[in-house]
């Protein structure tokens, strides 16, 4: 197992939670008799990831201390990490009590969409590892984690991949986030690591947008979850390539 | 005021004194330097280099920004210091460091960097290493000073995005652009007993 497999947890899995906002915010969510359900699961996301954060630390009892530098992406993960669950929490309890609040919803994607930038950022200013230290890190996390939020997102908004809206974002994601796979494994490969699986992921994903658009014309039950899977996948190979140092 | 290091890597032969010195004198464990000797394989039956190097006190130090604890200070004569009790061991500083000074210890989950051997500094006495070297390779001072106090001095202040403070004897190095990353490079065959 990689040695930094609790961040490789964290970015995945709260790029993810982060990234389904920014959809969910914006498309009509399908009426259902569990509108809290979405939220809960954003924030089982969120509070996982956390864990793991905090697995990585060797003194993890001390992370209360991590806020007071403004220049370190970890103090802006943290920050943007809490403010993001803040919203999902405010959101969960207005959907348990069946009211739907839209601006909570937008401020939760707008906070969730810094956290990406945050883990982002983070990477970008470790310069002592030539593999991350550059710009390519926002787009791979950035779009990661809308990508992979599209992926959740499917599942609560209205019409699902069917609807026009939901399958031309996830496609437009999908597709962009298998440019920033292939951009980060180019510079991967510049410093001389192994490549590979970096183009492994971005075919994985090309494959979900594929077949993402063929769902939209089929009634087959297995096309959601198939591109669902591809997406998530692809993701994760490549991500967990980026933490392979 | 600047302070920093020189490291005479044509005259070091790797006895590698200076890196146990420094380990023992602040009493850290096994494993754990904060000055390590790079061995550089500079190929075409050249031979190789030997750098000891520790932290470079930079002017535009990477760990000052990236610690979420803020753990790291510029103090008044240059030299970049850490506050090790309010480490938490995310090894940014580690990862930021385009010399990769700081050294995480396992056992303790906690990182540890030099810090001039600030204490010996306010007794009077020269860094650990400074002393240890048997052929007097590694000078500490104020930059202006140590960086005449030898024939063939290079600053590498301009090489690296954080302007270290170290001088160089460079020997039989072509450049300095090693030293953008000397650990990651595939020319540094031993990085002093640590992984990257």
């Amino acid at each position: 197992m990689i040695s930094e497999f609790p961040l490789f947890v964290f970015t995945l899995l709260g790029g993810m939670g982060a990234g389904a906002y920014l959809f969910t915010a914006f498309l009509p969510r399908r009426e259902s008799d569990k509108p809290w359900l979405f939220p809960a699961i954003v924030l089982v996301l969120l509070a996982v990831s956390g864990v793991a954060l905090l697995g990585h630390l060797g003194k993890p009892a001390g992370m209360f201390n991590a806020f007071t530098n403004p220049t370190s992406g970890i103090t802006l993960e943290g920050f943007t990490s809490m403010i993001f669950g803040l919203l999902v929490v405010i959101d969960l309890v207005l959907a348990w009590q069946k009211k739907d609040v839209a601006i909570v919803r937008m401020l939760a994607a707008v906070a969730g969409l810094l956290l990406m930038c945050a883990m982002g950022y983070t990477y970008y200013t470790f310069i002592g590892m030539p593999q991350w230290g550059t710009v390519e890190c926002f787009p791979l996390f950035v779009l990661g984690g809308i990508a992979t939020g599209a992926t959740l997102a499917a599942f609560f908004v209205q019409d699902g991949y069917r609807g026009a809206s939901l399958a031309a974002g996830a496609i437009v994601a999908l597709a962009a986030n298998a440019v920033a796979i292939l951009a980060e494994g180019a510079h991967f490969a510049a410093v001389g690591i192994d490549a590979t699986p970096f183009i492994c992921g971005a075919v994985l994903v090309v494959v979900a947008v594929g077949v993402a658009i063929y769902g939209r014309k089929s009634d087959a039950s297995w096309v959601l979850p198939c591109a669902i899977a591809l997406a998530l996948v692809g993701t994760a190979v490549a991500r967990y390539a980026f933490y392979l140092i | 005021m600047a302070i920093g290091f020189v490291s005479n890597i044509e005259g070091c032969f790797g006895c590698k004194a200076c890196q146990q010195a420094c380990e023992n004198e602040h009493l850290q464990n096994i494993g754990v330097y904060n000055r390590r000797v790079r061995r550089v394989d500079l190929g075409g039956g050249r031979g190789q280099a030997l750098v000891s190097m520790s932290c470079n006190h930079c002017d535009d130090p990477q760990c000052l920004k990236v610690c979420p604890v803020g753990a790291y200070t510029k103090m008044e004569d240059g030299s970049v210091i850490q506050n090790h009790d309010r480490c938490i061991g995310c090894k940014s500083c580690v990862m930021a460091c385009p010399f990769h000074a700081p050294c995480y210890d396992e056992a303790e989950g906690a990182v540890y960097k030099c810090d001039t051997c600030i204490k010996r500094r306010k007794a009077g006495l020269e860094p650990r290493c400074v002393v240890t070297c048997p052929a007097g390779n590694i000078m500490f001072g104020e930059l202006a000073e140590i960086g005449t106090s030898m024939k063939g001095l290079a600053s590498i202040h301009d090489t690296v995005a954080t302007h270290p403070n170290l001088f160089v004897n460079s020997g039989k190095l072509d450049d300095l652009s090693l030293f953008k990353n000397i650990d990651g490079d595939p020319k540094t065959i031993d990085r002093g007993g640590i992984d990257f």
